[in-house]
């Protein structure tokens, strides 16, 4: 009986210890066991790390540049607001700095002018990145007016800068249409093609109500004809429109100038299905005492017309490329840098418009788009 | 014997006439590029298309033109505008011409109420020609850019 009791105690010790063993509950064993279960745990921390980790370095990089619309942008006093940012890469994932948030703040690429003064705005996303001046010049609208000419009169934008001397031929099959600025235009262009092989169908004094009424038409190839048949025997495959300038300033009504719009479009479309339309914003004039300008004087109504062209592009399957922006100063007008005879633009004026549909070809040939 | 003669004598004087003849009858060759040299002082600044925008803002096919130079002005709205051709070939020459004179009358139309003082200069423009050479003057010197292009040919 007992040796029985004897085995069985033996027997059961064994298997007591056997166990103990391979729990991992002897005190040696315990601390290895703690740190095992720490590192195990601290693996599994790190094993969440590293598989966040994963996950983060398995999230693909966006391909993409990043582009906004101005190199320099000079608001006029504090409170005034503008979305900077074109693309490629989507904004929230951009991260936005102001050097001096008390002058411009930004948030997602819209800048807010919180101070007087000049600060740079950056942006950037993976190894990437760009930025732009931005300035504030006043506090408010009698300490703007209270500022030389001299600054008022600067333009509010820049673009950024393109290499005008690189060839381009991403304006091989497309056509632009306008009346002398755009003659003037091409007078410039021709010098260092620029724009590469772009068609100018140009004629001063045109209208969209001349072309739809047929008393004004185009030339091309020699021969008059009318513009949806230049178009159509041009075969191009996109046609910018810088035009407004003789509508507005004959003092059409609004939607008569864009009722002329969409019998135009219709009459393109009929003859060149499929054909690319930009609508170019109409720019300012210069005028000598902007502070005596009223709501029916040029450029505000110029404004207006710029608004409507806008939502005209969104609504009618065309796109929008904003050239005022880039041309007014801080009253509204023509800025003097680009200024020759208060309608039509200079040497200056057209190497910015030049660089204007550059930088903007180089933004859509990288996947941006017009809007 | 006499009338032998005679014949020989009437047979070189019909030769010698009308060897004389086709000398007189043909254009003297021109320098179009030493024409224009001798405009240039006489002009503001000025571009010279090139063979697509001659083309298609002009209708001038190069193919056309045994030799060319045409300059348009650069300045704003001036009207100032040059075309010195020699034609390929007499089919040529008339479409040329009348592109010359279309060209003249679109400016005419573009001027009138956009531009009245260089309408003015339009319509004293010249479109003038000598055998297969053309010249379109439009300028406030046509007189004489015309004295010009005639004295080439002397």
């Amino acid at each position: 009986m007992q040796n029985r009791v004897k085995k069985q105690f033996c027997a059961l010790l064994f298997v007591a210890v056997i166990l103990a063993h391979t729990a991992g509950c002897a005190p040696a064993d315990t601390t290895a066991a703690e740190s095992d279960a720490a590192t195990v745990g601290q693996s599994d921390a790190a094993a969440t790390v590293v598989s966040t980790a994963a996950e983060t370095e398995t999230q693909p990089v966006l391909e993409g540049n990043l582009f906004l619309t101005v190199s320099s942008i000079t608001f006029s006093q504090v409170g005034e607001r503008e979305d900077v940012y074109l693309g490629l890469i989507p904004r929230e994932l951009v991260t936005w700095e102001s050097e001096n948030p008390d002058v411009i703040s930004v948030e997602n690429g819209v800048l807010t002018a919180v101070g007087v003064g000049t600060t740079v705005i950056h942006a950037s996303y993976d190894q990437r990145e760009v930025s732009c001046t931005a300035s504030c010049l006043a506090q408010t609208r009698e300490e703007l007016e209270s500022l030389d000419d001299d600054i008022l009169s600067a333009p509010k934008r820049i673009v950024p800068e393109v290499d005008l001397k690189e060839p381009c031929t991403y304006f091989d099959d497309a056509a632009i249409v306008g009346d002398s600025i755009t003659y003037m235009m091409m007078q410039y262009e021709n010098k260092d093609n620029a724009l590469g092989n772009i068609l100018f169908l140009a004629r001063g004094g045109v209208s969209m109500r001349g072309f739809v009424n047929r008393y004004k038409n185009i030339y091309f190839q020699g021969r008059e004809m009318y513009l949806e048949d230049a178009i159509a025997q041009s075969q191009v495959k996109r046609v910018y429109f810088l035009m407004g300038s003789n509508d507005v300033g004959a003092g059409l009504e609004m939607d008569v100038i864009f009722d002329n719009w969409r019998t135009m479009l219709d009459r393109i479309w009929e003859k060149s299905p499929g054909v690319e339309i930009v609508l170019i914003s109409s720019i300012p004039k210069y005028v000598d005492n902007p502070e005596r300008q009223t709501p029916d004087s040029y450029n505000p109504m110029t404004v207006e017309y710029n608004a409507g062209i806008r939502q005209f592009a969104q609504e009618n399957g065309c796109m929008f490329l904003d050239l005022h922006a880039y041309i007014e100063d801080h009253w509204g007008r023509m800025s003097t840098l680009y200024n020759v005879d208060n309608y039509h633009l200079n040497e200056q004026g057209c190497l910015n418009w030049l660089q204007v549909m550059r930088y903007y070809a180089q933004y859509e040939s990288e996947g941006g788009t017009l809007v | 014997m006499k009338k032998i003669i005679c014949a020989m004598i009437a047979i070189c004087i019909v030769v010698g006439l009308t060897g004389c003849g086709n000398g007189a009858q043909e254009a003297a060759s021109v320098d179009l590029e030493a024409v224009y040299d001798g405009y240039q002082q006489y002009l503001p600044e000025m571009f010279f298309p090139d063979e697509a925008t001659l083309l298609n803002f002009l209708g001038i096919r190069t193919e056309d033109c045994a030799q060319y130079k045409i300059a348009i002005c650069s300045e704003g709205m001036r009207a100032d505008e040059i075309w010195l051709i020699e034609a390929k070939d007499d089919a040529a020459m008339e479409t040329l011409t009348a592109l010359a004179q279309t060209r003249i009358q679109a400016k005419l139309d573009e001027t009138e109420s956009y531009v009245p003082d260089q309408f003015q200069i339009v319509q004293k423009a010249e479109v003038l020609t000598n055998g297969r050479y053309l010249a379109l003057l439009i300028s406030p010197d046509v007189d004489t850019l015309k004295a010009g292009f005639e004295a080439a040919f002397q």
